[in-house]
């Protein structure tokens, strides 16, 4: 093997680690204290209830739609930075829907992307009526969701606000779950990969990058301490660390954000 | 060899050309030297006689040659004046013929700047101090460095003639900036940064104030001068401000363009910033790039002197490629507001006696500045200030100097101009997550700026947007969260108008009159409070009708909470910070 080959291989090697190592130290939402102040008035509202058991493979995105408007922007994280968004206009091109979801590793996961969604609602929600809409739902309307639904099931997540006056032709947000609800997938889930090949250390001119994807994952590149040019070009601002910033999601709607850090010298 | 002449052609008859570069015992005489006026001849009645004493017939020529500044800017139209002081101490009458040349420092005579018989005519019929022109652009092949302009007065026919020589020195180098760096002065350059390089959400790029200059030159292509496109056309300053608020100038492969690009620049009020030009270090030369020739050994030191403000020396002596660092005497921020300033500044060149104004060595350009009150956010992206935030930010609170006056701006801008709604059906975030409890909002402030999840918000989106561009202005705001009282599950409202609404009521569609939490904004822990989301009733019975609408303006907290609710809520989270992203 030539030095080049050699130099190539141990790189791949350290950008799988560096890969590897962002998987395992990804930030996670921090849960409130329970006697922080203003929790104990939540919890009054939406008690706690112990995560289910089992899990789902993840929601088939392409199910999802809102009868009457058309999927206009969609915005990508983890569960921990806040799922995944989509966002639904009518003709006139005013967003009328907004659909979260956040396929998480386990129950507890979704429970607290769920307590995150109603920390941020102030009206207060009820149990949702329908069980059939998840093990852990909130709904407004005495609980049958006509304009919010926040809730889980197993280790799905999600969020749907529908903006419907009183002449609307919109459906209610419990159709819209229900729709959601059915497009969850049987299966155990399991998040995408990526191979990145970045060396530790990298030229403040930039450097390229090496990335092998599936093909048919959603890729979007970003940088911490820099910026990713086209042609897949990490470009430091200046000395210091960098961070390339990969975020995959797949069909089912599973985010992983991976992490390679490098120094810019 | 040219001849330029830009002084008075002659009107006399024949005249003897000079000989380029005539010796010292060279005469010239005129046909006309020497003729006397017979004054009492046909004089028409009078015979008064008149003694007319005779001409002389010694002719002591001298010339003085003096350019207006020791140093000409290479490739301009706008001429160097030399000033000749001609004289004939013999005192003889008739024309003097004079010619001045621009000779190289080789001795070469690169051009013929006059060339008359007559220098009389010059300065109204005697010797006398007459300028000759130096256009540099006119004179093909000047390069940088010294030359020497030699003028020559011969003298009219006489029985004893001295011609007189004069000579002066006049070096040539090509003067110009060719970037702009705008520091802090005497106050503060506040961070700046654009949040979706080339559209990318998330990708984020500050503009770093030590690199990337606030204007500049396009960069040359390989083979071509940083100063000139051609020979003799500089290269110009960018004119119209990068309008993109979101993103940097992109090339085609991503790469943020840093060069030929106005970029915005952040300064507190009443900062006077330092500008920092750096000069170009390549002219344009008849087959390609040659150096400008600031500060060669030997040629006069240069400066740049910011029109309308006193010329100051700079602390080293300039050269191609260096830089001179310029405070501004006055500032351009005075009040919060968004300013494209055309700035104008010379290049001056050192004379014995003192500093004088190089001809043709003017150049100007554009730079946009915001004025804010400084940056309460950060300084590592993204928690630094957004030119998306900014930019409209200093437009909401034009012409305010005051945290309390900005703060009134930006809450009237959120809740009337923003065209934001309240979400009517359950008061849900959908640009802002906490991400501990009430603690730890997260704002997306990137998908705000571009509406994806469209104009609904609630009290928490709102505090998030108002705390955010007030602290990106450098105003003070933390959130703060108001509970039920004692850990009650929500609390009542007295009738308040919603943001987007236009009456005073429920905020929401089924009626509901409480809040299981609601979101706003202070400065000092809640001691004072400002509210985007709602107007409350500002009269003395807040709890009923009629309602008089008052935007939530540095209220007193407990003035506040008594408007807002007939019942006993709490701030319980009273001093948080919101990141964005």
């Amino acid at each position: 093997m030539s030095t080049r080959s050699r130099r190539f291989v141990s790189v791949l090697a350290l950008g799988l680690l560096v890969g590897a190592a962002g998987l395992l130290g990804r930030r996670a939402v921090s849960a409130p204290v329970p006697g922080a102040p203003g929790e104990a008035a939540f919890r009054a509202i939406y008690p706690a209830a112990a995560p289910v058991s089992g899990a789902f493979a993840g929601v088939d995105l392409s199910k999802l739609a809102v009868p009457g408007l058309r999927l206009t922007a969609r915005d990508v994280h983890s569960v921990d930075e806040g799922g995944i968004s989509l966002s639904y206009s009518d003709l006139a091109g005013e967003v009328r829907a907004v659909i979260k979801i956040a396929v998480a590793r386990d129950a507890a996961a979704a429970h607290r992307f769920v307590d995150q969604e109603l920390h941020g609602i102030q009206a207060i929600l009820v149990k949702a009526v329908d069980p059939a809409l998840g093990d852990h739902v909130f709904a407004d309307d005495a609980g049958r969701g006509d304009g919010t639904i926040v809730g889980s099931v197993a280790n799905v997540a999600y969020a749907v606000h529908v903006m419907r006056d009183a002449a609307s032709t919109l459906p209610r947000a419990a159709v819209v779950a229900s729709g959601l609800r059915a497009a969850v997938v049987e299966g155990a889930p399991s998040f995408p990969t990526a191979t990145v090949a970045l060396p530790s250390t990298i030229p403040l001119a930039g450097a390229p990058f090496g990335l092998t994807v599936a093909p048919e994952l959603e890729l979007r590149l970003r940088a911490e301490g820099g910026y990713v040019a086209k042609g897949r070009v990490l470009r430091p601002f200046q000395a210091g660390p960098v961070t390339l910033v990969v975020t995959l999601t797949d069909e089912l709607g599973r985010v992983s954000e991976l992490r390679f850090p490098a120094t810019a010298k | 060899m040219e001849v330029l002449v830009r002084s008075s052609v002659l009107g006399f008859g024949s005249v003897l050309a000079l000989l380029a570069g005539c010796s010292s015992n060279a005469v010239e005489f005129s046909d006309d030297a020497g003729t006397t006026t017979d004054g009492g001849s046909d004089s028409g009645g009078g015979d008064t006689a008149v003694d007319t004493p005779p001409p002389s017939t010694t002719c002591t020529a001298s010339v003085q040659v003096a350019p207006a500044a020791p140093l000409a800017q290479l490739g301009t139209k706008v001429a160097t004046k030399v000033q000749l002081t001609l004289a004939d101490t013999g005192g003889a009458t008739g024309p003097h013929p004079l010619k001045v040349v621009l000779v190289s420092a080789a001795g070469a005579e690169v051009a013929k700047l006059l060339d008359t018989p007559n220098a009389e005519s010059l300065t109204g019929g005697t010797l006398g101090k007459p300028s000759v022109d130096v256009v540099p652009a006119d004179v093909a092949g000047l390069a940088p460095g010294k030359y020497t302009i030699k003028a020559t007065l011969g003298c009219p026919k006489v029985t004893t003639a001295k011609i007189g020589e004069g000579q002066g020195d006049l070096h040539f180098a090509r003067l110009g900036a060719v970037s702009i760096g705008v520091g802090g002065g005497d106050g503060t350059r506040v961070p700046l940064m654009y949040h979706a390089v080339g559209g990318t959400q998330y990708a984020y790029y500050p503009i770093d104030g030590d690199k990337v200059p606030a204007t500049s030159f396009t960069d040359p292509a390989t083979g071509e001068a940083d100063l000139d496109s051609a020979p003799n056309t500089m290269r110009a300053f960018p004119t119209t401000p990068w309008a993109e608020l979101d993103t940097p100038k992109t090339a085609s492969d991503g790469s943020v363009v840093e060069d030929g690009v106005i970029y915005p620049v952040s300064l507190a009020l009443g900062t006077k910033p330092d500008l920092t030009f750096t000069l170009g270090k390549k002219m344009a030369g008849a087959s390609g790039p040659i150096a400008a020739g600031v500060g060669v050994s030997g040629t006069p030191l240069v400066r740049i002197v910011i029109d309308g403000q006193p010329g100051t020396d700079p602390t080293a002596p300039l050269a191609d490629g260096t830089s001179q660092t310029i405070r501004l005497a006055a500032s351009p921020v005075a009040a919060v507001g968004r300013y494209d300033v055309t700035v104008k500044w010379h290049f001056e060149a050192k004379a014995p006696t003192g500093w004088v104004t190089v001809a043709g060595a003017e150049q100007s350009a554009v730079l946009r500045f915001y004025g804010v009150l400084g940056n309460e956010l950060g300084t590592t992206a993204p928690y630094m200030p957004w030119v998306g935030v900014v930019d409209l930010g200093t437009k909401a609170a034009s012409g305010k100097t005051t945290p309390a006056d900005v703060r009134a701006a930006l809450v009237k801008e959120v809740y009337e101009n923003f065209g934001l709604k309240y979400d009517r059906k359950s008061g849900a975030s959908f640009y802002t997550s906490y991400t501990s409890g009430f603690a730890a909002a997260r704002f997306d402030l990137g998908l705000f700026l571009k509406r994806s999840k469209g104009n609904t918000v609630n009290c928490t989106d709102c505090a998030s947007i108002l705390s955010t561009y007030s602290n990106m202005l450098g105003v003070k705001l933390h959130y703060a969260i108001i509970q039920g009282a004692g850990g009650k599950s929500g609390f009542s409202l007295n009738p308040i108008m919603g943001i987007g609404s236009t009456v005073f009521g429920s905020p929401f569609d089924s009626g509901g009159m409480g809040f299981s939490y609601h979101a706003v904004t202070s400065q000092d822990a809640t001691k004072t409070i400002n509210d985007a989301t709602l107007a409350v009733d500002g009269d003395t019975d807040p709890k009923t009708a009629p309602q008089t609408k008052l935007l939530v303006q540095d209220l007193t907290g407990t003035n506040y909470l008594t408007r807002l609710s007939p019942g006993t809520p709490e701030y319980t989270y009273v001093d948080q910070i919101t990141s964005v992203r």
